[in-house]
């Protein structure tokens, strides 16, 4: 795994948690990378985790797309937190600020996928409540739609356009400088 | 087509859940074509973008709204200029009052979603929303005494839900409630008054007054900064009022300060939401900020001083002309500069500049920023409340 890093060798000690996915597979995650998933927090909270967490909503493919965000997230965060104490203020700051485009970078990356894996990492992310990973997959919906006319939004996504043509004149004559 | 790349080219059902459709929504753009254009996509998207708590959650996502242009003062009404460019440019029109001023008004400036203006011929205060057109008159207090020069005859509006100087995520539409501090002459020479009104009780609250050693002018828009609204008096002193207390105070001009006759000042506030000052001097500009030093004591720190013809590309022709600053947007730190028969807008923090290519004969910009909701920047169905 070519992300492993600092955090991930403190981690080893700690709790690790299966997570089981719709098709069956087992994934084996710290409990740090868990926890970035509000859904499975609460779980562990209440201690429902023994066995294994299953997640009938979620598929193999997408989970470890999934486990994969998660580590890099919880690495970043566990790498900051470690940093804070050893390091000057200035040293911190770099550092931070190192962390923060190589996340970014990640975050680039990892949103190379085509649309409908991109809908199924939603879903997921809505079902496990990991914020993040949410805000960072409808970002870049909403960007698919900047600048584009409604009938271009309509077509990317096999919308069928149901206004009345009194409805579409309402709206085009109230903001008619927004279609220009 | 060109914007879909060749290996996905297959159109892909967006997930049919409404909770997930908002996500997306909230995350377009905060301009203003963006919510009217989605809701021109179907039936469900344009119920979403409609839905109040919709509104309310896409106003907190992206916090300070866009600047969507600036207020100046034509001859007979307050007039908007659009600074974005197509699709958002939102014509002047669309932000005219419903019901014009009177013949002698003077316009405060623009916060939180609201303009307004002082109606000196019907002696009321207009309290007025751009986007939703809604509009609100308030008759003068009876200590108001007619002030034929208007030295001291000013204001400003702010929303009632964001008077901390960073807290701006309720600006933008349903901005039920405001208050609007008058500033006034009683009648007393050399005298400033001010009273705040706010729109929940519909009621003025207690004279608060103060006196200046010598005439003051206060013609500038005040400023929010914190729990307060500055204006600047003269020669760098400030004139305070203290939205907690309700009451003015003078802070006293930086020492040491540099002035010439045709210096120009601001009253600003700074990045970290302290008060400031600019003062430009022929090319040169002065920024001062207010910081506490280590007992607490709030004192003037000189912040930095610019060359504006190093910064900026002046005509050579045009150097020795008088520089002027003719606005100040708070939510983005950045003033507007006429030199050198140019007008610029320049950042203070990182000094980045842009040129503006408006009518240089404007005297004030009073910049403008909201959201805009979709179907005529509507709201929450929310009543602006009109009392008179």
């Amino acid at each position: 795994m070519a992300s492993a890093g600092s955090g991930d060798e403190k981690a080893a000690a700690a709790a690790m948690i299966t997570l089981i996915s719709s098709d069956n597979e087992k994934f084996e995650v710290t409990e740090a990378t868990a926890t970035l998933s509000q859904t499975i927090r609460h779980m562990i909270e209440d201690g429902c985790t023994d066995g294994g967490v299953p997640l009938p909503n979620v598929t193999s493919k997408i989970l470890a797309r999934v486990i994969e965000y998660c580590k890099k997230h919880a690495t970043a965060a566990a790498g900051e937190e470690g940093s804070s104490s050893s390091f000057s203020d200035a040293a911190f700051l770099e550092v931070d600020r190192a962390f923060l485009e190589e996340l970014e970078e990640f975050d680039d990356a990892f949103l190379e996928v085509d649309r409908a894996t991109l809908f199924d990492l939603i879903l997921a992310a809505n079902y496990l409540d990991i914020k993040g990973l949410l805000n960072l997959t409808c970002q870049k919906v909403a960007d698919s739609v900047k600048g584009k006319t409604p009938e271009q939004i309509r077509e990317m996504y096999n919308i069928v356009n149901d206004l009345t043509p009194e409805e579409e004149a309402e709206i085009r004559r109230e903001t008619q400088w927004a279609f220009e | 087509m060109s914007e879909v790349p060749p290996s996905s080219p297959a159109p892909v059902n967006l997930p049919d859940d409404d909770d997930l459709l908002q996500e997306f929504l909230l995350r377009l753009p905060p301009l203003p074509s963006s919510l009217p254009r989605a809701s021109l996509v179907c039936k469900r998207w344009r119920r979403l973008l409609s839905d109040p708590h919709f509104l309310r959650r896409f106003r907190a996502h992206h916090k300070t709204p866009p600047q969507l242009g600036f207020f100046t003062e034509s001859f007979t009404r307050p007039f908007f200029v659009p600074t974005l460019k197509a699709p958002d440019s939102i014509p002047s029109a669309r932000f005219s009052l419903l019901q014009p001023t009177g013949k002698s008004w003077k316009f405060l400036g623009c916060r939180h979603g609201f303009a307004a203006f002082l109606d000196v011929t019907r002696w009321e205060a207009v309290v007025w929303e751009p986007v939703t057109g809604r509009q609100c008159s308030i008759a003068f207090p009876p200590e108001v005494k007619f002030d034929d020069k208007r030295y001291i005859f000013n204001g400003a509006v702010l929303s009632s839900a964001g008077i901390n100087g960073n807290d701006n995520v309720q600006s933008g539409y349903q901005l039920t409630h405001f208050k609007l501090v008058l500033l006034f002459n009683n009648g007393e020479e050399n005298c400033a008054c001010a009273r705040l009104y706010e729109s929940e009780s519909g009621k003025w609250g207690d004279m608060s007054s103060v006196t200046f050693p010598s005439r003051a002018f206060l013609f500038d828009p005040g400023v929010l900064v914190r729990n307060t609204v500055c204006w600047h008096l003269r020669f760098g002193d400030i004139l305070e009022f203290n939205l907690d207390t309700e009451s003015l105070a003078i802070i006293q001009k930086p020492e040491g300060i540099y002035f010439t006759e045709q210096s120009s000042v601001r009253v600003l506030r700074t990045e970290d939401g302290e008060l400031g000052l600019a003062i430009v001097s022929k090319l040169s500009i002065q920024l001062w900020g207010r910081k506490a030093n280590s007992n607490g004591v709030a004192g003037w720190v000189l912040q930095k001083t610019v060359q504006l013809d190093h910064l900026l590309p002046l005509k050579p022709e045009w150097k020795t002309w008088v520089t002027r600053i003719l606005g100040f947007d708070e939510d983005s730190n950045e003033i507007f500069l006429f030199t050198a028969n140019d007008i610029f807008m320049i950042q203070l923090e990182s000094m980045q500049f842009k040129e503006l290519l408006v009518d240089c004969s404007i005297t004030e910009y009073y910049p403008y920023r909201s959201f805009y909701a979709a179907g005529g920047g509507g709201d929450d169905g929310g009543e602006m409340l009109n009392s008179t």
